[in-house]
């Protein structure tokens, strides 16, 4: 069995896969349901793996597959994970020079990858479309959206797509100045969608997720961590209580995992916590697999039948995959 | 560093503390200030004991027996995960500096006082702050910056004509030191010019170049710290510089 390489070649499978049995996680003493129920596949990581993971800021499934997108700054690169293992999907020339990818999202065969691109002018908010990872086109953006800024997470229900992220005040200060989103229909087309989000002091939106009831916006601010919910892309947004977390701290990805919102949240001293929501409000939960404190989750994709979440732990990309 | 990129947040040395040199930092606003550990970058931790050394010594010689020694420090984060330099730990946001008998509260709009010698006090620490991190904004800056200074460090802290938080911090000093009467708007023309030159001939700043060096922009931060905390006009003079 053969897989994708950077531009298309094929590789054989055993060069870049690795793959580890399926271990059940064992359930302690007030542990979740959810953790309780997993299984755990630990897929290959920079050390494990011939083809280089590297941090990893978005997931999404497209036709089974999973597709990663990350990369460093200026150096974007995407892979897909299938049965046959991982594979490298873009080169360097597959985006514009300048390039960091933060998110992607998919919506049926549709791919929507969203980050910024770095000029002399400073950053610049970007997305990109595709139908399969490898090719990828900018999306024209509506006029509203700050020429100075950055697109930090996109999530897309029932066809639609909508991305979110940040203006910066200026090049050199590269301090937010308030939040843009902007829905992307069937057709590629993009529409301003910014003007009901919630209003913040001083912060930033730091993550859009795509849940069964509705999307679920991230940010923090001078008030610390914020939620709102809304059924659609324009809205109207709904302020949802945060988990009990004391100072700064920010909302990093959302889905909904075994019929629950699971929530991972990243505090002021970079530590990751994990959240369910549940009737009584949030509790904290163990993490989703195998992954530590220590690993900055900046990714997770819910699901009936799998959980994938995948971030960075140092440099090196982290990801894993559990049977929900 | 830079702090635009593909992740949104992330440190690569990370420094957590819940002091700086010795002195806490604490969380909140006033009333509601908690001793915390927070994280920023090793390198940016560097810079901030620099400056507190710098505050402490200015403080200390100038401001009298109320600001012996620094009590704490008031912020509203560090690292912080989202866009910018919070999101790479190279960034404070500084809402109060406390001493033993007085306190600089950006939270409260130190800046826009009604008293002269409050906000004399708020530019010292202001001076202080740009005399270590380039990227200072302040209470002048805009709306967002009334209650509290940030700071952040990625580059070298040389004075910039272009920038709005360099003009606006200069137009600020000339008129709360020297009387200018210019509009603080960031925008340096003939009369910005005119103050500053007026400025420095009255406190005894001259043969150095702050918009081009280093450490001549970092000797006019210090005759500002000077003249803040001894809350003194710029013709008492009361800073003498080997250098300038």
């Amino acid at each position: 069995m053969q897989g994708s390489g950077p531009g298309g070649q094929r590789v054989p499978r055993r060069e870049f896969v690795r793959r580890a049995a399926l271990v059940t996680v064992a359930a302690g003493a007030g542990a979740s349901t959810l953790a309780r129920a997993m299984a755990r596949t630990v897929v290959p990581t920079v050390t494990e793996a011939p083809i280089e993971l590297g941090p990893v800021s978005g997931l999404a499934r497209l036709r089974g597959d999973t597709i990663a997108v990350g990369g460093d700054d200026g150096a974007p690169r995407v892979w897909r994970r299938s049965d046959a293992g991982w594979a490298r999907l873009t080169g360097d020339g597959s985006f514009p020079p300048g390039t960091s990818l933060a998110d992607v999202d998919a919506a049926g065969d549709r791919l929507l990858a969203v980050g910024s691109i770095v000029s002399a002018r400073g950053p610049a908010p970007a997305a990109f479309a595709s139908n399969d990872g490898e090719s990828w086109s900018a999306v024209s953006l509506p006029g509203a959206v700050p020429d100075l800024g950055a697109a930090t997470s996109v999530a897309a229900r029932r066809g639609r797509f909508l991305f979110v992220g940040t203006g910066f005040e200026s090049a050199e200060v590269l301090e937010p100045a308030g939040p843009f989103g902007v829905e992307v229909g069937p057709d590629g087309t993009s529409t301003w969608a910014g003007n009901g989000l919630p209003s913040l002091h001083h912060g930033a939106i730091t993550m859009v997720g795509a849940l069964d009831d509705g999307f679920l916006l991230g940010a923090t601010d001078v008030a610390g961590m914020r939620l709102a919910s809304s059924p659609g892309p324009a809205g109207p947004w709904v302020s949802v209580p945060p988990p009990p977390i004391e100072g700064p701290s920010a909302p990093v990805a959302a889905a909904t995992v075994d019929g629950a919102t699971v929530l991972v949240v990243v505090d002021g001293v970079d530590i990751t916590s994990w959240w369910r929501r549940e009737s009584r409000g949030w509790r904290r939960i163990p993490p989703i697999g195998d992954l530590t404190t220590d690993v900055r989750v900046q990714a997770m994709v819910g699901g009936r039948s799998k959980v994938a979440v995948a971030g960075v732990a140092g440099h090196r990309g982290v990801y894993e995959e559990v049977a929900a | 560093m830079s702090c635009s990129g593909a992740t949104s947040c992330g440190m690569v040395d990370r420094k957590d503390f819940d002091a700086i040199g010795g002195t806490p930092v604490r969380y909140g606003s006033p009333g509601n200030y908690v001793r915390r550990t927070i994280s920023c970058e090793r390198s940016f931790y560097g810079d901030l004991v620099d400056w507190l050394k710098s505050l402490k010594y200015f403080s200390d010689a100038f401001g009298g027996a109320q600001m012996n020694g620094v009590d704490f420090i008031g912020h509203a984060g560090a690292f912080v995960c989202k866009p910018g330099c919070h999101g790479r730990g190279l960034a404070l946001d500084i809402n109060r500096v406390q001493w033993a008998g007085v306190a600089c509260n950006m939270f409260g709009g130190d800046h826009a006082s009604g008293t002269r010698r409050v906000r004399r006090r708020y530019l010292a620490v202001d001076a202080s702050c740009r005399k270590f991190f380039k990227y200072t904004l302040d209470g002048w800056y805009n709306a967002q910056h009334t209650n509290h200074i940030h700071v952040d460090g990625h580059t070298r802290p040389v004075f910039d004509k272009q920038s709005v938080s360099d003009v606006g911090f200069i137009q600020a000093v000339c008129n709360n030191f020297n009387g200018a009467g210019v509009t603080v708007d960031g925008s340096w023309g003939p009369r910005t010019q005119r103050a500053w030159d007026a400025t420095n001939d009255a406190w005894g700043f001259n043969g150095c170049n702050p918009f081009g060096s280093e450490v001549a922009a970092a000797e006019w931060c210090n005759f500002v710290m000077a003249h803040g905390f001894a809350d003194e006009g710029a013709s008492a003079s009361v800073y003498r510089s080997l250098l300038c």
